[in-house]
């Protein structure tokens, strides 16, 4: 359903993304791992066009961007099919949580206001949050304002939901709250892609695992082979330092 | 030698100077209300960096920070006239010069003049705004448009707002020089008022307090609208 070829971005000399090349099933939940500046954010952000890459083709769903030539059509088509959960929340400051969720529906999808108080209160049900509708963000955990936040994506019946690093903000009591909605979402079918460093739950929600280095996917798998039986020995190192894969060698007897 | 300072000669005189406080008040609501939409404009055309508009609007507001206020409002007094005469000659237009009443003059001056410092004001306060918000919007698929409607102006004036106040009441103040281009408000009045007994410091003193009274209403005002917009913000324990 989603197909990337040959994704290049750079900033000056640095190249950000060197002809991604990257493919997704619907209904697959895909985590991005690899070290800070491998590209992980700014592949998933490319996927939103919240990041503009400078050449290369992004497929989703049907809608054909080709990043050289890219029009204001393309790109409102593109995220008509996809949306974002952003690792700072990024609420609508100055929206309730129920109007951060019917924005997008009245706004954008022109639902008429009953109708999208009625979607959003039942989307805001669904993240376990519909008792605080009517609270600004500022008066919201960081473990709600995430829930929020996945609401929000929600609401725009994107295809897929890019989440940028969702927990790396927050306090360790309210990573558990987020990353159970996030369960829930991918019980649900919805196509998942996750940037996180929240290995033990890749390995439990992930159905496959790319690893990225140097602005290239180097390895991808499921979490089964990526994490248990890595090839690449980029990849071995990086899991080793996450202490998440131990080679034979390491066993001193 | 009389009294050194008359109260009840001081308070004889309010009812006359006050007669002409709505000149004062309709002049300073018509270049507030002028100033922040020409402010509010020249803002988002240097956010957005508008080609050549933006250069032109930088010019702008260099020369009125760089210049007295004073200054722009005999320029724009004796400018005027003669911009538009010179419009009559060459396009051959017949526009009544000398119909144009001054208080045009000093609220178009007034106008230009707060309206750049606005801009300014506007201008910092939305780039004060959070680039996450912008790209929150872009992510449900809002256009620039709708989110600088729903989301990013709002933000914006809630920080604009305290500056924006200063200014509007530095207008109202600024009025004060106006009776120098032949207008005859508050100021005016007790100009003319003092000059019939000598006792420029009573009616001084008359105007002043007129004047203070009106701006802690201003502030008051601006108080319970901060109040208002301030609502979605958490305020900190004291």
């Amino acid at each position: 359903m989603i197909k990337v070829t040959n994704l290049k971005k750079s900033y000056g000399d640095h190249q950000v993304l060197d002809g991604v090349n990257f493919e997704v099933k619907k209904g697959e939940i895909v985590t991005l791992i690899g070290p800070s500046g491998a590209g992980k954010t700014t592949l998933l952000r490319t996927l939103n066009w919240l990041d503009a890459p400078q050449s290369g083709l992004i497929e989703i769903d049907g809608v054909k961007v080709d990043a050289s030539h890219v029009t204001k059509h393309d790109i409102h088509a593109l995220r008509s099919k996809t949306a974002m959960v952003f690792q700072h929340y990024n609420l609508f400051a100055n929206k309730t949580a129920l109007e951060n969720v019917t924005e997008s529906l009245v706004y954008v999808q022109k639902f008429d206001k009953a109708k999208a108080k009625k979607k959003g209160l039942e989307l805001l049900d669904r993240v376990g949050l519909a008792d605080k509708a009517e609270s600004y963000p500022a008066f919201l955990s960081g473990g709600q304002q995430q829930r929020v936040g996945i609401a929000r994506a929600l609401a725009v019946d994107p295809q897929v939901i890019l989440f940028d690093e969702p927990t790396s903000a927050l306090d360790p009591e309210w990573v558990g709250e987020v990353l159970g909605v996030m369960n829930e979402i991918a019980k649900d079918g919805m196509t998942m892609i996750v940037v996180s460093h929240e290995m033990r739950f890749v390995r439990s929600i992930a159905t496959k695992v790319a690893f990225l280095d140097g602005g290239n996917i180097i390895e991808q798998g499921t979490p089964d082979e990526v994490f248990l039986n890595p090839k690449n020995e980029r990849t071995k190192q990086f899991l080793k330092v996450a202490n998440l894969w131990t080679s034979a060698d390491d066993y001193v007897i | 030698m009389g009294k050194v300072f008359d109260i009840e000669y001081m308070i004889s005189t309010v009812p006359e100077i006050l007669k002409y406080l709505p000149v004062t008040l309709k002049i300073a609501l018509y270049s507030g209300i002028i100033s922040l939409i020409l402010g509010f404009a020249v803002a988002l055309v240097r956010t957005f960096k508008v080609k050549v508009l933006s250069q032109i609007c930088a010019v702008y507001v260099s020369f009125i920070r760089g210049t007295p206020a004073m200054v722009q409002l005999l320029v724009a007094y004796y400018g005027i006239p003669i911009m538009l005469k010179g419009l009559n000659e060459s396009l051959g237009t017949n526009l009544n010069v000398s119909g144009i009443p001054a208080s045009v003059f000093a609220v178009v001056a007034l106008s230009l003049n707060t309206g750049a410092f606005m801009s300014e004001t506007i201008r910092s306060a939305i780039l004060s705004v959070d680039a996450g918000q912008l790209e929150a919007c872009y992510s449900v698929n809002m256009n620039t448009f709708t989110a600088l409607r729903r989301v990013i102006l709002p933000q914006a004036f809630t920080v604009a707002l305290p500056p924006l106040g200063n200014s509007l009441i530095s207008l109202l103040k600024e009025t004060s020089l106006i009776f120098n281009i032949s207008v005859i408000e508050m100021m005016a009045a007790a100009k003319i008022v003092g000059t019939r007994s000598f006792r420029f410091f009573e009616v001084y003193i008359v105007v002043a307090l007129i004047y203070w009274v009106c701006c802690l209403a201003l502030e008051r005002l601006l108080i319970l609208l901060e109040k208002r917009v301030r609502k979605y913000e958490r305020s900190v324990v004291k």
